[in-house]
């Protein structure tokens, strides 16, 4: 159930909010230049699903562990040491996402009164899709934590 | 600041994602010297809210589209056709359609990681060494950063307010002039380890021409963009999404290779790209604003001044750092940190944007390769499972060969303004 929720968060919609915002930006393109009719939405539209592309796409990159760490000097350690290693820095990962979701609700709770201009949607939307990455985030972090400490010693 | 530049390396030696790297350190800074609960999320969000910046992901889609729909085997085969019968003919394949790939990835990365999955292997077979094709198909990744689309001169251009087209124009004459110095290295070190070439002449001119036909829709990519640009008609952004909608198209209906099933996975891949990348940035935005409060960017230029006032040994010293730095941060990364300081060099030396632009791409691309650390370095090794010592034994040639390119990139700026002061 929360794998398929994380898939669906981390990969499926981020791509498909990729998909919108080609198809709003090559709509606006054939608007603007064919029909001589911009479209007042497109900009701010595809600047906010944009922002919620990076935010989700990063939640997918972390359940696939593709996000890139320079883990050349882990690697050297023997393997007891790696693991407590890991364990570390997944902790670490874990704290900032925390910080970070922490810092994005006070974003959210700031920004109430403000609005995008043509679309008028509020502002909160942005800082408020980067808590709920981070969120998915440090959840992915502690199930890793939980693996790793489990993970039979060799 | 001090305990936030402790972090830092803490978290990257225990191999912490560098987007975490980068933002754990900026979260023990504030967490000592406190401002608002709001400042990082605000930051992060702040640095995705721009418009130009949407052209990273369509050019990630848009390469990633030409990648699968069948574009990549007929780029390898015009590569192939045009050098194929130089001396270490596979390796002079792979320098050759990195210049090609470049033109649609836009990435150091995603271009060594293909050369590292398709040409490498085949290198390997034919006797080549693992540390030999593991190095070519790095060092060829550092021809895609400066070859319009360039996702590195994208970023430097929206923080330096820099034109974008002139920036993709800009790096052309760069690219050829790494993909040459390549090509002579390849030659050079084939030749004293007795790498073969494919074939043992030229092919005939009428068969090179039907390849680069069969490859006359990846080719026209780069024309489209400088036309497009040149014209005025479009934005780097929605060239971007014109691009990946071409690419697309071309895939599916032309060269079909691709089929409307893999769409979403596609997008999926360059939806997690572009994560990866943009993250780095949002992150690296957060950083940049502790520099700035604690005036570092001020500082480092004072001390700049105290050593020289003289542009070239400014010039050396600064390329020499970044050079250093670009061996352990990610290219983008260092970019969205260093550029106010270098903004600041800039107006007191009087250097043409576009000319450091290239330069500072070119520069930590080169750093991204160099051992002990680097994300070029780092995804091809893992690729291919080769040694950081033998890949640091063989890269040594390639990093003189594009050591010098730098070095003429910085000291003859026309090779970087000639074409965009031509064309704009």
């Amino acid at each position: 159930m929360i794998q398929a929720l994380l898939r669906l968060l981390g990969s499926v919609l981020p791509a498909l909010l990729l998909a919108v915002v080609l198809v709003v930006i090559g709509a606006e393109v054939f608007a603007r230049t064919v029909l001589r009719q911009p479209l007042q939405v497109a900009h701010e539209l595809a600047v906010v699903l944009f922002a919620f592309v990076v935010w989700f796409g990063i939640v997918g990159t972390a359940a696939s562990s593709q996000m890139f760490g320079v883990r050349v000097f882990v690697e050297r350690l023997p393997q007891p040491a790696r693991r407590i290693a890991d364990a570390l820095a997944q902790l670490c990962v874990l704290l900032t996402a925390l910080a970070v979701l922490h810092a994005a609700i006070a974003q959210v709770q700031t920004s109430t009164f403000t609005r995008y201009l043509a679309l008028g949607w509020p502002k909160w939307i942005v800082p408020a899709g980067l808590a709920v990455a981070m969120a998915a985030v440090a959840a992915i972090q502690l199930s890793r934590i939980v693996e790793t400490l489990r993970s039979p010693r060799e | 600041m001090t305990e936030a530049a402790i972090a830092f390396l803490l978290l990257m030696l225990l191999g912490v994602p560098i987007a975490f790297v980068i933002l754990g350190a900026s979260v023990v800074y504030f967490a000592i010297n406190p401002l608002m609960a709001s400042i990082v999320a605000q930051r992060m969000a702040g640095a995705l809210e721009s418009f130009p910046l949407l052209a990273v992901p369509f050019f990630i889609v848009a390469g990633a589209a030409m990648a699968r729909g069948g574009i990549a085997q007929r780029l390898y085969d015009f590569a192939d056709g045009l050098v194929g019968h130089w001396r270490g003919g596979l390796a002079q394949v792979a320098v050759m359609n990195s210049l090609f790939l470049g033109a649609m990835s836009g990435s150091s990365n995603a271009d060594a990681a293909i050369d590292a999955r398709t040409i490498a292997p085949i290198m390997r077979r034919r006797g080549y060494s693992n540390g030999y094709a593991s190095v070519v198909s790095a060092a060829s990744g550092a021809i895609a950063p400066i070859m319009p689309p360039s996702i590195g001169l994208i970023v430097y251009g929206l923080l330096t307010d820099t034109s974008i087209g002139q920036l993709f124009v800009g790096g052309i004459v760069p690219a050829i002039i790494i993909t040459l110095a390549l090509l002579a290295t390849v030659r050079w070190t084939a030749g004293r380890r007795g790498y073969l070439p494919e074939r043992p002449r030229a092919l005939p001119l009428r068969q090179v021409a039907g390849r680069a036909r069969q490859a006359t829709f990846a080719l026209a990519m780069p024309v489209l963009l400088i036309v497009g640009l040149r014209g005025g008609w479009f934005t780097p952004t929605e060239l971007g999404a014109i691009a990946a909608l071409y690419a697309v198209v071309v895939g599916c209906f032309i060269y079909r290779g691709l089929r409307l099933s893999d769409l979403l996975d596609l997008l999926r891949e360059s939806a997690h790209t572009t994560a990866n990348v943009l993250f780095i940035v949002a992150a690296a935005a957060v950083f940049s604003m502790i520099l700035a409060l604690e005036q570092l960017p001020q500082q480092m230029m004072s001390a700049l001044l105290s050593i020289s006032d003289n542009k070239v040994v400014i010039l050396i010293i600064i390329n020499v750092l970044l050079l250093l730095l670009g061996t352990v941060l990610e290219g983008l990364a260092l970019m969205v940190i260093l550029v106010p300081i270098l903004l600041e060099v800039m107006r007191v030396f009087g250097i043409d944007p576009v000319h450091l632009g290239i330069v500072l791409v070119f520069n930590t691309t080169i750093g991204s390769i160099t051992p002990p650390v680097g994300t070029v370095l780092y995804t091809v090794c893992s690729i291919t499972k080769c040694s950081i010592e033998e890949f640091s034994w063989e890269f040594v040639p390639f990093f003189f060969a594009l050591v010098a390119v730098l070095m003429l990139l910085t000291f003859v700026p026309a090779l970087s303004t000639f074409l965009p002061g031509l064309l704009f």
